[in-house]
């Protein structure tokens, strides 16, 4: 077994232990993905020059020599980020130092590419995109999530073991649950975002992708610049949201994650409660709105009207229906948001963890990313945000964990909920719920990984 | 589209259409929520809790 199949702590642990060569370790990385990646477009750019320069340079930091990739979100010195679309929808964009460029360098990680997302991060699939669709890993057929599609199917195709992406609504979260991966949303503020393209964002964030949770500790903790420290979780308060969030998913998605709730609840000696929030019925279309108008101010009807055919039309639509909404809806979401930061400040001093689906139901199919649920057939991206979108609404920390798999062989992913500040609570949780299943499923490779 | 004078197509139209037939309700239902009473968070700090709450 090739030391890429390894966790990313493993390889950091092997290159700074003397056992393997970075630069052997570079190459082999550059090699998978030239052999591998055509059969799930993760990477859409390479740079050998570029990544044998960080590594010459490369600070004996605690990822010093590990090859990572980092989404199309996030300049770095020598490339612009390009947001998975053909043209930018404000001022072009320029090389340099963002705030993820800078933390891997720091660690001395080495970027060995730059990874594919949905069409201008506005979509939880991953099946539009300027560079074509990435492909999960799973099933090469179906969508790998979204927005940081590219970060997720790389990652579990094992072109790389960790990966940074950015979670505005949901973008780290449902690439992690579609893949079989761990991902962190953190806390809005603690990981770096220098140079993000919506400096005035009140809903991204950047966080790692990887395969589990120790591996998200690590990556994690340099996106943060600082130690995660690592804790037992013992008798966690879970508390469970009944309605929709639950009862409107795939049956083989919920049962999965009840088991898994109550398999953490029971390896913990925790306890777990039905628990609710006002707002709740809004977060929905609050969190998109929000979530998906912070751009707009780079954008005019001029730029809108320039945007050609290599611009998808569903992209072109989606921007002139944001011009078309109400101010009013605008206020109310805001309105929202303060309900649901104060109902959750209260319920957070009742429980630890809330739970839920990271996704209602299983990756959809590239050519059809529509989903079946109790109340009907939507469109993915209409379904997800009304799992993933609570957590930039109100800022709180949240993740999701690979609990099993769908009848078809797909990932199901739990995500838990933490209070603001308390990412490490969830990761502890993740190692926790590892543990409980004889982590059947965070080791998991799908067959052309394997 | 024609206040803003941007020009849009049939297909682009036919896309709108869809996504306000399924964005259409939840928006309304949040234009119509009664959402008074509600206490404000000057400040807003995204990364903490709001602020009345932490320091009680």
């Amino acid at each position: 077994m090739s030391l890429l199949d390894s966790p990313l702590r493993e390889q950091a642990a092997a290159v700074a232990g003397g056992d393997a060569d970075p630069g052997e370790l570079l190459e082999a990385a550059l090699g998978r993905i030239e052999e591998r990646n055509p059969e799930v477009n993760a990477i859409v750019d390479t740079f050998p020059a570029e990544s044998r320069r960080m590594l010459d340079e490369a600070p004996r930091g605690p990822l010093f020599g590990v090859p990572v990739a980092i989404k199309d979100e996030w300049p770095l010195p020598w490339r612009a980020e390009r947001l998975g679309a053909a043209q930018y929808l404000g001022p072009p964009r320029s090389p340099g130092e963002s705030g993820p460029y800078r933390a891997l360098r720091d660690a001395g990680a080495v970027i060995v590419g730059v990874a594919n997302m949905h069409e201008y991060g506005a979509g939880s699939t991953g099946h539009t995109s300027a560079y074509g669709p990435a492909r999960n890993p799973w099933d090469t057929d179906r969508c790998p999530g979204g927005s940081s599609s590219g970060p997720g199917a790389a990652v579990a195709a094992r072109l790389v073991a960790g990966a940074v992406g950015a979670d505005g609504v949901g973008s780290i979260r449902y690439p992690a649950a579609y893949c079989g991966l761990t991902g962190l949303k953190p806390t809005f503020g603690r990981s770096t975002m220098l140079d993000h393209h919506v400096p005035q964002t009140t809903t991204i964030v950047s966080g790692p992708l990887c395969r589990d949770a120790a591996d998200c500790r690590l990556l994690g903790g340099v996106l943060f610049g600082e130690v995660l420290a690592s804790s037992e979780t013992t008798e966690p308060r879970i508390g469970i949201v009944p309605g929709e969030l639950w009862d409107d998913c795939d049956p083989e998605v919920a049962e999965a994650c009840r088991e898994a709730v109550e398999a953490l609840r029971a390896a913990t000696g925790g306890t777990v409660a039905e628990v609710d929030f006002d707002g709740r019925e809004h977060v929905l279309i609050a969190s998109v709105l929000v979530g998906q108008t912070e751009e707009l101010a780079d954008v005019t009807p001029e730029r809108i009207a320039a945007l050609g055919e290599d611009v998808s039309l569903v992209a072109r639509a989606l921007l002139r229906y944001r011009l078309l909404i109400p101010a009013i809806a605008m206020a109310k979401a805001r309105r929202v948001r303060t309900v649901v930061r104060h109902s959750l400040a209260e319920l957070f001093e009742t429980v630890d963890l809330l739970a839920w689906p990271t996704v209602a139901a299983p990756a959809p199919p590239l050519d059809n990313p529509t989903v079946e649920v109790p109340s009907g057939t939507y469109p993915a991206d209409y379904v997800n945000p009304r799992q993933g979108g609570l957590a930039n609404l109100a800022g709180v920390p949240a993740i999701s964990v690979p609990v099993g798999r769908s009848s078809e062989g797909l990932p199901i992913g739990l995500q838990l909920i933490a209070a603001w500040g308390r990412d490490e609570l969830l990761l502890d949780a993740a190692e926790a719920l590892e543990e409980a299943t004889d982590r059947a499923w965070v080791d998991a490779a799908p067959a052309l990984a394997g | 589209m024609e206040l803003l004078e941007l020009e849009t197509g049939e297909p682009e139209l036919a896309v709108i259409e869809a996504v306000d037939a399924l964005y259409g309700p939840p928006l309304q239902a949040l234009i119509e929520a009664e959402l008074d009473g509600v206490e404000p968070e000057a400040g807003i700090d995204l990364s903490q809790a709001p602020r009345a709450l932490e320091s009680r």
